[in-house]
């Protein structure tokens, strides 16, 4: 390889032209026609897999060598701890069955078959998106375990977004404080309907197009209202933290601070469920 | 008329290292950090890309850029050929100017390095502008920073593989 080293030669013009063309019409492709593109990234997202997986791999690593590092002393009052809320979550579920079957008696008075309980699969953060302006998260189930776009993900305190994509073996989810999500929710206290978007802010949404008349106020409990056929309806959103109303204005400007622990979650729920216009086939009546 | 020598044993095939180079650079570009931090991480993939243009043109030229580029885009879902048309013009534009002396000792790629990322970055502040994105200069000077300062980083842990 020496007489690379001194070589005069001057760079050849001919690859370098066709290289920008190239550059440029791959450009144009992905700025007028997507879809043209799609399907190579999708394969390439799947190859790409190992790379995160690897790039997650200290992350996981440190949590293990936390778990192995913990005292039998502590184990034990953790131990005690879950015994104890293992209990009373028994307890509660206990009444949540008996208030689910009189639910289901109460539907079966109205005539419409609703399933309660979804399916659900629970899968584990192992990566964040790399553009630090997009909320993406990626867990570690996919189309192997029949994952679609478009369903709902939660995690113990309410929702945090919905698949965006699906590959073999993971799955990407856009948060809800994601600046291009939205999703329509109800409010518990006047039910009221609107529409939560992402700020770009992990810890606070926005609630727009609520005219400043509306009856609102801070400490307002947000629920999805599954109107849109996209999410399912009744599950916590957030709290609405702020109102502010401006005489100039039309609309109202309203934070929600969002229930889901979207900037520190580790295990998400996937849920299988239909939205609520799907499960209840009688609703129009 | 004396030669300057390098004073250690060059290996033979640098594909091998060219390759867990690039692996190794993805993984670096996607760790996870905290929105703060990752500021700070250097362009990896850009200064992988430059050493090996910089030190083996014989195995890495235009096209070697292209793809680089094109894996560059698709790992950080940027729009797809715009880090590649930067690594090709630049690729080209270091060719062209040092085709007549590459006398490429670690201070000399250093310099040539320094005005390659800060022509990527311009490079980006351009195209993004034109796009009508913001682009923050706030967060991307850091990254320009510390991949200026890193550079001798690379250099030592990739020096064996030149030529």
């Amino acid at each position: 390889m020496q007489p690379n080293l001194f070589s005069r030669q001057p760079p050849s013009f001919r690859s370098f032209i066709i290289a920008i063309f190239t550059c440029l019409v791959v450009l144009f492709f992905d700025w007028r026609m997507p879809y043209v593109i799609q399907p190579a990234r999708d394969v390439l997202y799947a190859a790409y897999n190992p790379i995160y997986a690897l790039a997650s791999y200290p992350v996981l690593s440190r949590e293990w060598l936390n778990q192995q590092t913990k005292s039998e002393a502590q184990l034990r009052r953790e131990n005690t701890a879950m015994q104890a809320e293992l209990l009373q979550a028994q307890v509660r579920l206990q009444k949540l069955s008996e208030l689910s079957a009189e639910n289901n008696r109460l539907r079966g008075l109205l005539d419409t078959p609703l399933i309660i309980d979804g399916r659900i699969q629970i899968a584990e953060v192992i990566g964040t998106d790399a553009d630090p302006l997009r909320h993406i998260i990626i867990i570690n189930r996919g189309s192997i375990d029949h994952l679609r776009v478009g369903q709902t993900v939660l995690d113990d305190k309410g929702i945090m977004g919905q698949i965006i994509n699906v590959y073999p073996h993971s799955a990407r989810i856009m948060l809800l404080s994601d600046k291009e999500h939205s999703l329509s929710v109800r409010l518990e206290r006047t039910g009221m309907r609107a529409i939560v978007s992402g700020t770009g802010d992990l810890g606070q949404l926005k609630m727009e197009y609520v005219p400043t008349s509306a009856n609102i106020k801070a400490g307002d409990k947000v629920f999805s209202s599954g109107l849109g056929e996209h999410f399912p309806a009744g599950y916590l959103v957030g709290t609405v933290s702020k109102v502010s109303r401006h005489t100039t204005g039309e609309f109202a400007e309203i934070d929600v601070v969002p229930a889901a622990q979207l900037a520190s979650g580790h295990h998400v729920v996937v849920l299988f469920s239909e939205s609520l216009a799907k499960e209840q086939p009688y609703a129009d009546r | 008329m004396p030669i300057a020598k390098l004073n250690y044993k060059t290996r033979k095939d640098p594909l091998w290292m060219i390759i867990f180079s690039i692996v190794l650079g993805s993984v670096l570009m996607v760790y996870p950090m905290a929105y703060e931090t990752s500021g700070w991480r250097p362009s990896v993939m850009l200064m992988i890309m430059l050493f090996w243009i910089l030190y083996q043109p014989g195995w890495s030229g235009v096209w070697f850029a292209f793809g680089m580029g094109i894996f560059t885009d698709l790992l950080l879902d940027a729009p797809l050929g715009l880090n590649a048309l930067s690594f090709v013009l630049i690729t080209f534009g270091i060719r062209y100017f040092i085709r007549e002396r590459r006398i490429l000792t670690f201070g000399n790629s250093w310099v040539i390095a320094v005005i390659a990322i800060v022509a990527h970055i311009a490079f980006l502040w351009l195209s993004q502008t034109i796009a009508g994105i913001h682009f923050s200069i706030t967060r991307h000077w850091q990254h320009m920073l510390t991949s200026i300062l890193t550079w001798p980083l690379l250099y030592y842990c990739l020096h064996k593989w030149r030529i």
